[in-house]
């Protein structure tokens, strides 16, 4: 093996090893989201249980299909004049919880949960809720046909 | 709007991306590959091992016995698979669900480099233009060499792997089926037609999939001899030393693993911001910027650690070295296609059967298939993470053991270590940046 002056060889492994820790610094960031996504069903049935009484709150006038005490993640998906408004849906799902999405349009459309192949018609003015359970992992992709927009990217933890 | 594989595959049941890495599993892998790295530099062996082209270590028995019967039965698959494809892709359904969209960006475009890299240059039998050229020589009582011309460039194969990549990655309606059959129309033509002015031997520089693919089966085990035509087995990835580099290999391979770099970056939510409400053309044109400007980076970082080793061993000409190292970087562009699309080829790969008992939405079910589903839990999430990881750290230290071979070999020996440097860093960037990519794939 020729030698490399150890000054020089220290300086190569430091600049390295600096960008190595420069790149896992910033997957570091990526890892505190991604615990925080993949905590307890507790914290996940809370914020949960926060969003599906909202959306009684607010929906309770025109639905009657939302029943409260529902457990497990409720997404919602309000479209009002081509803008869509997706609540629920950034944290991950733990995989065989029960996802509920409360899907209202003011126009006719169609949902489409890839994967899971839910594909339910929309009625303009009339919220639809489609219930099912997340036992498959991966993100998956749901979306508006009509609309033809991706709503939310469903993330699964294995 | 995303402009991505999954999109682009089958409108009903795609729509699927892979978990984000763990983030211990990426800590580990780009660890390793620091680790390896200099490793390879200080105790790997002294002597070139594959300066002589990789070493045979067996030859098939009687290989040429019945090596006609498959190469002749591939010839008749390849122009088969083809015609039902641009048959679907004409006049099947207009939408996702059509089979010649899961046959192009899956079956071949993701599943024959892959198998390639382990059997060997296949698509030199299932290439449709090449039969045709091989019919006609023939019949006009030609002798039929299918040997690559030795003057001939790669730049007509970076047109077209670019033009592919462009219209799977950037082009704002790629899942259409009549726009893709049109392309396999106007490609086909092309191949053809240049068989015709240059001869069928220019289909093998000329060809960008020709190109690519054999660039890429020299990775595999198993190999055709040229002198004997015997089938022989080698070390695996050792092939990769013998690549004859022409001008524009550099830009095949570096095209090659941009656009893969490329597709991951595009499934970012940065990525997704940047091309923000844009629709149509105009997402095309960013998408297109985005694809050149990942090449262009990938490029970028390879020929600066070539120029600095360059200017380590006292090279006169700075770029003296791209060419002879390039070889070095296919087994991480491998490693891309396969970390990256290693989920798509199990589980869209799985409609082939489904949509090939109904290729043109006639209600048919031929093989009594059309009810079956894919089966999203074939491979766990975990599976498909080692994978991932798997494919990257093993491209990576194939991609240094070829270089730290050329390096001992080309350089005085008093140089050889310190020339290696560059080269190493740039690949710890490329098998570093591959990862934080599948952090959130």
């Amino acid at each position: 093996m020729t030698a490399l002056p150890p000054g020089r060889l220290g300086a190569l492994a430091g600049t390295l090893f600096v960008s190595f820790l420069v790149l896992a610094g910033c997957s570091s960031g990526d890892s505190a989201t991604e615990s925080a996504t993949s905590t307890t069903a507790t914290t996940v049935s809370t914020s949960t249980t926060s969003a599906s009484t909202d959306s009684t709150g607010t929906d309770a006038s025109t639905s009657t299909t939302v029943e409260p005490g529902f457990e497990g993640r409720t997404i919602t998906i309000d479209v009002t004049a081509g803008e869509v408004k997706t609540v629920g849906c950034e944290q991950a799902v733990a995989k065989d919880s029960t996802v509920r999405l409360v899907v209202t349009s003011d126009t006719n459309d169609d949902i489409h949960v890839h994967g899971y192949e839910k594909e339910v018609a929309i009625t303009a003015g009339t919220p639809s809720v489609i219930d099912f359970i997340a036992n498959l992992p991966g993100v998956w992709e749901i979306e508006l046909h009509g609309l033809d927009t991706t709503v939310c990217e469903l993330t699964v933890n294995g | 709007m995303i402009a991505t594989l999954h999109v682009v595959v089958a409108h009903g049941l795609g729509g699927r991306s892979d978990l984000p890495l763990p983030t211990w599993l990426f800590t580990y892998a780009a660890g390793m590959a620091v680790v390896i790295s200099f490793v390879a530099v200080g105790t790997f062996w002294r002597q070139p091992h594959l300066a002589q082209g990789p070493a045979p270590i067996t030859t098939m028995p009687r290989a040429t016995g019945w090596l006609w019967i498959v190469r002749g039965a591939g010839r008749l698959i390849g122009l088969a698979l083809f015609a039902l494809t641009l048959a679907v892709a004409w006049v099947g359904p207009p939408n996702g669900n059509n089979l010649a969209l899961v046959m192009v960006f899956v079956a071949f475009w993701v599943g024959l480099p892959l198998l390639s890299a382990v059997a060997g240059d296949i698509w030199q039998v299932l290439s449709p233009w090449d039969t045709v050229a091989l019919v006609v020589t023939r019949l006009r009582g030609r002798p039929s060499d299918a040997s690559p011309l030795p003057q001939a460039s790669h730049w007509w194969a970076v047109a077209g792997l670019f033009g592919f990549t462009w219209l799977e990655l950037c082009y704002h309606n790629p899942s259409s089926p009549r726009v893709l059959a049109s392309l396999i129309s106007v490609y086909a033509g092309a191949m053809v037609l240049g068989a015709a002015v240059f001869g069928r031997r220019w289909l093998r520089t000329g060809d960008a999939f020709a190109a690519w693919f054999g660039i890429v089966a020299s990775l595999a085990p198993l190999y055709r001899d040229p002198t004997t035509g015997r089938v022989r087995a080698r070390l695996p990835f050792t092939g990769a030393a013998a690549i004859a580099v022409r001008p524009g290999t550099v830009a095949l391979v570096l095209v090659a693993l941009g656009s893969t770099g490329f597709d991951s970056t595009s499934n970012a939510s940065w990525w997704e911001e940047v091309v923000g409400a844009r629709t149509g053309w105009d997402a095309t044109w960013v998408n297109t910027l985005g694809l050149m400007w990942v090449i262009g980076v990938m490029a970028l970082i390879y020929a600066g650690a070539m120029r600095l080793n360059a200017r380590i061993v006292g090279e006169d000409d700075l770029d003296s070295l791209l060419r002879p190292f390039i070889h070095s970087l296919v087994p991480i562009a491998l490693a891309y296609v396969l970390a990256h699309y290693f989920s798509l080829l199990v589980f869209e790969g799985q409609q082939v059967p489904i949509l090939v008992s109904d290729p043109f939405a006639r209600g048919w079910d031929l093989f009594g298939t059309i009810d079956w589903t894919v089966n999203y839990l074939v491979v766990s999430t975990r599976t498909i993470s080692l994978v991932q990881v798997g494919a990257i750290v093993a491209g990576h230290v194939a991609g240094v053991v070829l270089a730290h071979d050329r390096a001992i070999g080309r350089f005085p020996r008093h140089l050889a270590t310190r020339a290696q440097l560059p080269l190493l860093v740039a690949m710890v960037f490329y098998t570093v940046g591959g990862l934080v990519l599948l952090l959130r794939a």
